[in-house]
């Protein structure tokens, strides 16, 4: 997933649950204000108008379904704001023990009573419109069916429809109203006992919250010291544009957070190629910097941290060089004593008399040690080239030939001094390769050593050198001690010793066949081993050869 | 063996061990420790030069160049630095073999022989081993003068090996240059070829040895010197 994908799923994530969490606050703000504003409304109409009078002046009818909105129609002083309707509205007065002289006045909410009783001038609850109707909604039920009724009538009659309201049932405004319908037009009837059983709610209350309100007025002694209203409330007139302008501004600013992303992302990208390249040339190359900003900061440190690679790098290399160095000169101190030491070995086995036979066997064993010896050195010197980085392999054209008889001429002393039978056979015309003459005869010198001291007295090793059209064949066979099947494959690796080759001698090292099978491997020539027919092991190695310019 | 030797070596030690294991070979050795020296000397005296390459005075591959500027001895160098560079230039400039430090007597007494080896004794298209005369001309075989009657196959697996010898033949190659692949067979029928032949080479058959696990060799003519 790139930058800017996660950048558009970061805002999307962040930014739905924002607009939901503003539109519920939104809502109830709008809510809120309504409450207030209803609540205004009231106390204008009630304490400064002539609410109080006509309620008490006739308790027993006061109220009613549609008294709410009736009072916008009272002579009664105040502004009338049209926002205040509510769809549904009742309105009913109580005296200080909740109790109502209006028989039909619904029983006073017990939560609202509770806010009352808890020294609030008024209180408010919002009913949930998806719920189904609790029992103080009844009026509210009862109310929209009239209003469904009255509005048939209305759309019926052309006439009614400059009247702001459809006539309420026993308030004090309907009573005195002039909007009663022609008697002939078959009005719905205003008595609640005629009117068709409350409908079940279908839309109202689906879409608009239903409020009920309480108000503790100056009358607390008279008949009229609670007014209760209630009605569903439309409060958000504009909410679908407020909706769709909310995902606008959330859309726009995701356009505008992606396309400014834009330039960001594709510096970054320039900024990864360059520390990429950088990272290929060993640090030489720096990172460029461009601007002063965070990215460009970003580029510094990389450069910093470049520099402080290139220079752990450099001393890594330098410390190599001079460990190289340092192997090579103490091999070089060491192969001269060592070809002194093995000519005195020579030189002591060959005046001692037959009869001292044990004395024989010692200097021998003493040979082959030295002779071991000079064959760590000479790995050392081809694994410090082997495993330097930039050792460049050598392309020499050189006579394999020639490089079998060496590596032969060098462990004959030896397999002779131990008893072993080591011979070799050539194709006759010389075999030119190409590659490093040093390590390719350190290779093969290292299987021939393997099957020289891996073999025992009487034992037999075999070079033997084929060539065939373009191809070598060079095979190294012996008769020493078999190998474990399951042990073979594994001869190559690094410090691998077989068990049964741990027996055959327990200082054997898997170092030297590792090292062949590099050579070998680096050279695009093959090295496999198998169980030799004669039941040691054969290792044979197979390459391109060449023709000389 | 009386060749004469030069010996370039500057280490005391090695170059007393060298000069003891040449003079018990019979050759006859000048031996200097220094490349200055070296460069001072008529190489065309000698059958052979034995070279180290870190020599005081100057550096062996100089000594070298020098050589090869007014001769063609043989010259075997001896490095302690097993580096592909020396090596290479060395060949480059002329050398005939390289011996690695450190090395056995025997090791580089096999290399000085290899290069000094004669080649067997060919005169108009006839080897001679000892009493054991062929004549590729002729295709015909005498042992101590009498005439043996070998197939074509046999004669030429004889000739074959006596253009090698002292040195083993892989059957590989035998069955390859000599057997016809389409009629003789393989490796089984070359030892049956092999077994009639040294039958009827009689006491000269046993020149012709088995070689575990490579083939076959025929032992060149004894050296009347180390008999003796």
């Amino acid at each position: 997933m790139n930058l800017r994908l996660k950048l558009a799923l970061t805002i999307i994530a962040i930014g739905i649950p924002i607009v939901f969490a503003t539109e519920k606050v939104r809502g109830e703000m709008a809510r809120r204000n309504l409450v207030d504003r209803i609540h205004s409304h009231i106390v204008s109409r009630f304490e400064e108008g002539s609410g109080i009078e006509a309620c008490n002046e006739d308790s027993y009818h006061f109220g009613g379904v549609g008294s709410f909105n009736g009072f916008f129609f009272m002579r009664t002083r105040g502004a009338r704001d049209e926002s205040l309707r509510l769809v549904g509205d009742s309105l009913w007065a109580y005296d200080i023990g909740f109790g109502s002289d209006n028989p039909e006045a619904p029983p006073f909410p017990e939560d609202l009573r509770k806010q009352l009783v808890d020294k609030k001038n008024f209180a408010s609850v919002w009913r949930d419109p998806s719920k189904p109707m609790s029992s103080r909604a009844y009026w509210g039920q009862y109310f929209e069916a009239e209003r469904k009724r009255w509005t048939r009538y209305a759309n019926s009659n052309p006439d009614s429809r400059r009247r702001r309201s459809f006539p309420t049932n026993r308030s004090p405004t309907n009573r005195s109203s002039n909007n009663r319908p022609p008697s002939n037009d078959r009005p719905p009837s205003n008595d609640r006992r005629d009117a068709p059983k409350p409908e079940e709610p279908e839309d109202v209350e689906k879409q608009l919250p239903f409020l009920e309100f309480a108000l503790l007025t100056s009358d607390e002694a008279g008949p009229c010291a609670v007014v209760y209203l209630t009605g569903w409330a439309e409060i958000d007139p504009d909410s679908t544009a407020w909706w769709w302008l909310s995902y606008g501004i959330a859309a726009t600013l995701l356009g505008v957070v992606l396309f400014g992303a834009g330039p960001i992302v594709r510096r970054i990208r320039m900024l990864t190629e360059d520390v990429n390249a950088a990272a290929e040339t060993g640090y030489a190359q720096p990172v460029r910097v461009r601007g002063n900003d965070e990215i460009a900061r970003l580029a510094t440190a990389f450069n910093t941290a470049g520099d402080r690679i290139k220079d752990h790098i450099q001393r890594v290399a330098d410390r190599e060089a001079s460990l190289r160095q340092f192997v090579a000169n103490t091999t070089h101190d060491v192969m001269i004593p060592l070809t002194v030491l093995q000519g005195h070995l020579t030189n002591l086995g060959a005046r001692l008399s037959n009869d001292l036979v044990d004395a024989k066997k010692d200097v021998a064993k003493a040979a082959a040690e030295a002779h071991y010896l000079g064959s760590i050195l000479q790995n050392l010197s081809a694994v410090s080239k082997l495993e330097h980085s930039d050792y460049q392999l050598r392309d020499d054209v050189i006579r394999l030939d020639d490089l079998v008889e060496r590596v032969v001429a060098r462990h004959e002393p030896i397999a002779r001094k131990g008893n072993i039978e080591i011979s070799h056979a050539l194709p006759g015309e010389p075999t030119f390769v190409r590659g490093d003459v040093t390590l390719l005869e350190q290779a093969v010198s290292n299987v021939v050593h393997n099957a020289v001291r891996y073999n025992e007295d009487g034992g037999h090793v075999a070079v033997l050198l084929d060539v065939h059209d373009t191809n070598f064949t060079l095979r190294v066979i012996d008769d020493g001690k078999s190998l474990s099947t399951d042990d073979i494959p594994k001869l190559p690796e690094r410090r691998f010793r077989g068990q049964s080759a741990r027996t055959r001698n327990p200082d054997g090292l898997g170092l030297g066949l590792h090292i062949a099978h590099e050579v070998m491997r680096k050279h695009g020539f093959t090295m496999t081993l198998q169980r030799s027919e004669y039941g040691g092991l054969e290792v044979v190695f197979t390459g391109t050869i060449v023709t000389p310019d | 063996m009386t060749a004469k030797i030069l010996l370039v070596e500057d280490d005391v030690e090695l170059g007393k061990q060298i000069v003891d294991t040449l003079h018990r070979e019979n050759f006859e050795l000048l031996w200097l420790r220094d490349g200055s020296a070296a460069l001072q000397v008529d190489p065309q005296v000698f059958e052979l030069i034995i070279l180290d390459l870190m020599l005081p005075g100057a550096y062996g591959l100089d000594v070298l160049k020098r050589i090869r500027d007014t001769s063609d001895v043989p010259v075997v160098i001896l490095s302690a630095r097993n580096e592909t560079t020396d090596k290479v230039r060395a060949l480059e400039l002329g050398a005939d073999d390289f011996v690695t430090k450190p090395f056995w007597p025997e090791e580089l007494l096999a290399r000085l022989h290899a290069r000094l080896r004669r080649p067997t004794l060919q005169r108009n298209g006839r080897i001679e081993i000892g009493g054991l005369q062929i004549d590729t001309s002729a295709r015909q075989v005498t042992t101590d003068g009498s005439r043996v009657d070998l197939t074509r196959v046999e004669f030429d697996l004889l000739v074959s090996l006596s253009r090698r010898s002292g040195a083993a033949v892989s059957r590989t190659w035998l069955v390859d240059h000599v057997l016809d692949p389409h009629r003789e067979g393989g490796v089984r029928t070359l030892d049956v070829h092999m077994s009639r032949l040294r039958k009827k080479l009689g006491a000269y058959g046993k020149l012709v040895a088995t070689v575990w696990g490579v083939g076959y060799r025929l032992e060149p003519p004894v050296d009347p010197s180390k008999t003796a």
